[in-house]
């Protein structure tokens, strides 16, 4: 399964292409067919509006309910350094209503009758989401396109969710020894690309983010040409456009952002870093720069990561977990999003054990798939297991949703979510082996370690 | 947090046909049978996508754990794809994760699970390890105590989060005095006393048919899935009419007693910078007359984003990212629970501003307004909640374990619709003062005692996670 987020949300899949065509009213309609042969098709309805709002609509009658998506293609990588945070400070702020729908009508209008309405923000983009009955589909239409442009912002409020934020850091990572491990593993890996800070920011840039910076950042990066709106579920398409067209149809965009990201420079060192926690035993986390999802590397390195940590027959789990008795368990995945980046491997360590025990059995593991082919079975497995983990994907209209929407997010294109159960397929043991020796570099290494000890 | 049953139900998540939408739709029910030997079978089919989730329930779990062995039902579940019908750990392993499937095992204070799921073409071969893991496990004593010493390890860190301390003393206060008192496991030294001779005995005792149900969800041919489903569970040996255990009632001497409510229980963790607080009270059962007030009546309270806990809480005083309140059920514990975090100087206040949300629904009461308004709330979100036909699966068996009926899914919209004001309104005025709530904050005492004096709770009683361990 395609790893394109990093920040501990779920990640999504995709699936294959088997035919298409092209309808009037300026929309293409592509049929597509999950996981290769098993006999499921969707539809997808791409148009766009005049202001460069994108529109892919996926109609299921056969659910009940409604998931409407709208995707913003901005995240903590368009932030700058003491000013980090501020693209989830401010998906925080899109709830505090605007002229016309003023704060909590999000909720009064939509939540109160049973709808899930909510938002989260990743490195490379924000989703604000609505999962809901057909017959709120109209309100969740007219108020997503009226906070697009017209949110109200004030000082109390931004004080106010300042804190709300605040606390969400301390819940995931300030006190969490796992929020604690990936967050340092994502700064040492990353110490010029915006990777590296975290998405929801440093502690002394949030308590000093201003009103002003919210604003500049609405007026930049939240406009039609920047969005794209995903609808998937119970819904009349034509209705539907119609309807956007009506509440988004008349809304000014600016160009779209372009961004300006520096690139990573190449890793030309092993990085090591030690946290101290309260905690009964110790963890060690692994990282590796790898590609970006455009790159069709990121399919061998899935495969390859499937091979030696997915499930308990895997390479890994057997050698750290199994035969050397080393740990309670390991884990690993690519993490491919838009710009290079991680594969991270993590390993909690059997009581009393010390971390550098499993660091040697990875190394032999990673030498092993470097020197030697896997097998054909090994590869079959991984690829069978990534064909499940992808229909599990889609089996509610917001799972659905939610891939469309990031294959559109990260390549540009929502149609390229056909691609990747065939390019699964095509991969060789000779690119799992190459792909092991690209990446898995030593000197290219981030290791973070956690021990017990007193975290102050 | 949601309206919950605690049971054990399996990982059910798959979509399906529902013949109409929105407010009048009618859920699907399932066909039920039973085999000559007890078992009963459950079917949902209709699974748009080629996938499949095949679920055992047994009816035992931490409950049914011997005296002075707490932990057993925990080991069985560890232990089941150790070795079984004469394939090795590392087989079964290979031989369910090659089909891209996926297994699980978890066991509940009143049920236990084993599932399995992956591709509709695979059924059979699924059905056949199902039958595999729950009929013949090896139970080798070597691989017993493997997990024996791994689950000791993974508990031994339960201490590492705040959230898990919390939910432990919690747990230990809300079913002190039940059948659940002594959770999954009591402590080390009470699982020091399990081994193999206690997983085989608990599996032969409970895992018979009559216990049993099993659960088919998902794209599925009836007629072939039968067929198999007899030829690998046709042959199970009925166990007799003696499963049911002797479980008894535990109160852990940790917990305040009856007379000292009012105290707050300071589980201590040093270090942290963020307090996790549970609030909690006894609740009307499932089948009492009062449930479905007191399911809107949580609603209003803490269910959505815009509660009373919530709007006041986060949104107007941003102590927390996120405060919320939600009932749970076991067979014989229902609780009303209310849950957050926050920074360790604001712990007191977070508690004092919860107690006049509390005091307010006792005296004043709800509004009619609110109460229609939480009832389409309940309404929209039941069908959300219902959207996938395993999510139907896993509520209709909670229901069914719990004797509801066939048609309690059915019911529930139109019963949450009869509910008036005055109803939710005389349960919150009946059950739920502050001052008899058991109140749990999970964090750094050194801190958190003195904030909780401050804001007027002087009876703090301090206890580390090892004591709960």
């Amino acid at each position: 399964m395609r790893n394109f987020r990093s920040l501990g949300i779920a990640a999504c899949a995709a699936i294959a292409l088997s035919a298409g065509c092209v309808k009037g009213c300026g929309g293409r309609e592509v049929s597509v067919g999950l996981g290769g042969d098993l006999g499921v098709q969707v539809k997808l309805d791409v148009r766009s509006l005049m202001n460069g709002l994108r529109v892919i609509m996926i109609e299921d009658r056969a659910s009940p309910i409604v998931s409407y998506q709208s995707w913003y293609r901005v995240g903590s990588v368009d932030e700058e350094p003491g000013k980090t945070g501020l693209a989830h400070l401010f998906e925080h702020l899109m709830f505090k209503g605007t002229e016309k729908y003023p704060a909590k009508q999000f909720f009064m209008q939509l939540e109160a009758k049973g709808a899930e309405v909510n938002a989260y923000t990743t490195r490379d983009y924000t989703v604000y989401y609505e999962n809901l009955l057909p017959e709120l589909l109209p309100k969740a239409i007219e108020m997503e396109a009226d906070r697009m442009l017209n949110l109200k912002l004030d000082e109390e409020t931004l004080q106010t969710e300042r804190l709300v934020v605040l606390e969400e850091r301390r819940l995931r990572t300030d006190n969490s020894p796992d929020g604690r491990v990936t967050e340092a593993m994502w700064a040492q890996a990353f110490r010029v690309h915006p990777y590296g800070w975290p998405v929801i920011g440093w502690p002394r840039d949030l308590v000093q983010l201003k009103l002003e910076d919210l604003v500049s950042f609405y007026r930049e990066h939240y406009q039609p040409a920047n969005a794209a709106l995903v609808i998937v579920g119970n819904f009349d398409p034509k209705a539907t456009f119609e309807l956007i067209e009506r509440h988004y149809g008349s809304l000014k965009s600016g160009p779209r952002p372009e961004r300006k990201i520096p690139a990573e420079p190449e890793q030309q060192e092993e990085r090591r870093m030690v946290l101290r926690d309260r905690v009964q035993g110790q963890k060690l986390a692994w990282g590796y720069p790898v590609s970006s999802a455009d790159q069709d590397d990121s399919y061998a390195l899935d495969v390859l990561a499937n091979i030696l940590f997915s499930g308990t027959s895997s390479r890994g789990y057997r050698r750290l977990v199994e035969e050397k008795d080393l740990a309670l368990g390991v884990s690993g995945s690519a993490y491919t999003p838009t710009y290079p980046g991680l594969m991270v491997i993590q390993v909690m360590m059997k009581g009393g054990l010390a971390a550098e025990l499993a660091e040697a059995e990875l190394a032999n593991l990673f030498s092993e798939v470097q020197s030697a082919e896997v097998t054909a079975e090994e590869i079959s497995v991984a690829v069978r297991q990534l064909t499940v983990q992808t229909i599990d994907s889609v089996r509610t209209p917001q799972g659905l949703a939610q891939l469309v929407g990031v294959v559109n997010s990260v390549f540009g294109n929502p149609q390229r979510v056909s691609e990747d159960i065939q390019k699964y397929l095509k991969v060789t043991a000779a690119d799992v082996k190459r792909v092991a020796q690209k990446y898995l570099v030593p000197n290219r290494r981030t290791v973070v370690t956690l021990v017990p000890g007193d975290a102050s | 947090m949601k309206t919950a049953l605690r049971l054990a139900i399996g990982f059910f998540a798959a979509g399906f046909a529902l013949s109409a939408s929105a407010a009048g739709f009618q859920l699907p029910t399932p066909k039920i049978e039973k085999l000559p030997n007890g078992l009963t079978i459950v079917w949902f089919a209709g699974e748009k996508l080629p996938v499949v989730d095949f679920s055992l329930l047994v009816r035992a779990g931490y409950r049914d754990d011997p005296a002075g062995k707490s932990g057993v039902s925990e080991l069985v579940a560890a232990t089941l794809d150790r070795g079984a019908g004469g394939m090795t750990e590392r087989q079964i392993a290979r031989e369910i994760e090659k089909l891209g499937a996926s297994r699980s095992a978890t066991t509940g204070d009143d049920s236990f699970v084993l599932g399995l799921h992956g591709l509709s073409i695979d059924g059979e071969r699924l059905l056949e390890m199902l039958s595999i893991l729950a009929l013949k496990p090896t139970f080798a004593e070597s691989e017993v105590r493997k997990e024996h010493t791994r689950l000791k390890d993974r508990w031994s860190r339960l201490g590492d989060y705040s959230e898990n301390l919390a939910a432990l003393a919690y747990h230990r206060w809300m079913a002190a005095d039940t059948v659940y008192g002594r959770g999954s496991f009591l402590s080390m030294k009470e699982f020091d006393a399990v081994g193999p001779t206690d997983v085989v005995a608990f599996h032969k005792r409970h895992f018979v048919p009559e216990r049993a149900v099993l659960v088919l969800v998902g794209r599925l041919d009836e007629a072939k899935t039968r067929g198999w489903v007899e030829k690998h569970f046709g042959g199970w040996a009925p166990g007799g009419a003696e499963a049911a255990s002797a479980a008894f009632k535990y109160r852990s001497p940790l917990v305040p007693k009856a007379d000292e409510r009012g105290t707050v229980v300071v589980v201590d963790r040093p270090g942290l910078t963020q307090a996790q607080v549970r609030i909690g009270w006894h609740a009307p059962a499932i089948k009492s007359p009062e449930h479905y007030p007191l399911v809107v009546g949580n609603s209003i309270l803490g269910e959505f984003f815009h509660s009373r806990l919530n709007s006041l809480i986060r949104d107007k005083l941003g102590l927390t990212y996120g405060i919320g309140s939600g009932v749970t059920h076991a067979m014989e514990l229902d609780t009303l629970s209310i849950s957050a975090a926050t920074q360790n100087d604001q712990v007191g206040k977070l508690l004092v501003k919860t107690r006049e949300v509390m005091k307010e629904l006792g005296s004043q009461g709800v509004s009619p307004e609110e109460v229609a308004q939480a009832r389409e709330y309940l309404r929209g979100s039941f069908a959300l909640g219902t959207a996938t036909l395993g999510a139907v699966a896993s509520r209709w068996l909670g229901g069914y374990l719990f004797g509801l009926g066939p048609d309690y899914l059915n019911e529930f919209v139109p019963r949450i619709s009869a509910i008036q004001a005055p109803e939710v309104s005389a349960v919150f005025a009946k059950g739920f003062a502050f001052e008899r709530a058991a109140i749990v904050v999970a964090g750094d005492a050194k801190l958190v005692v003195p904030v909780l004096k401050a804001a007027g709770f002087p009876k703090v009683r301090v206890l580390t996670a090892q004591q709960f361990m």
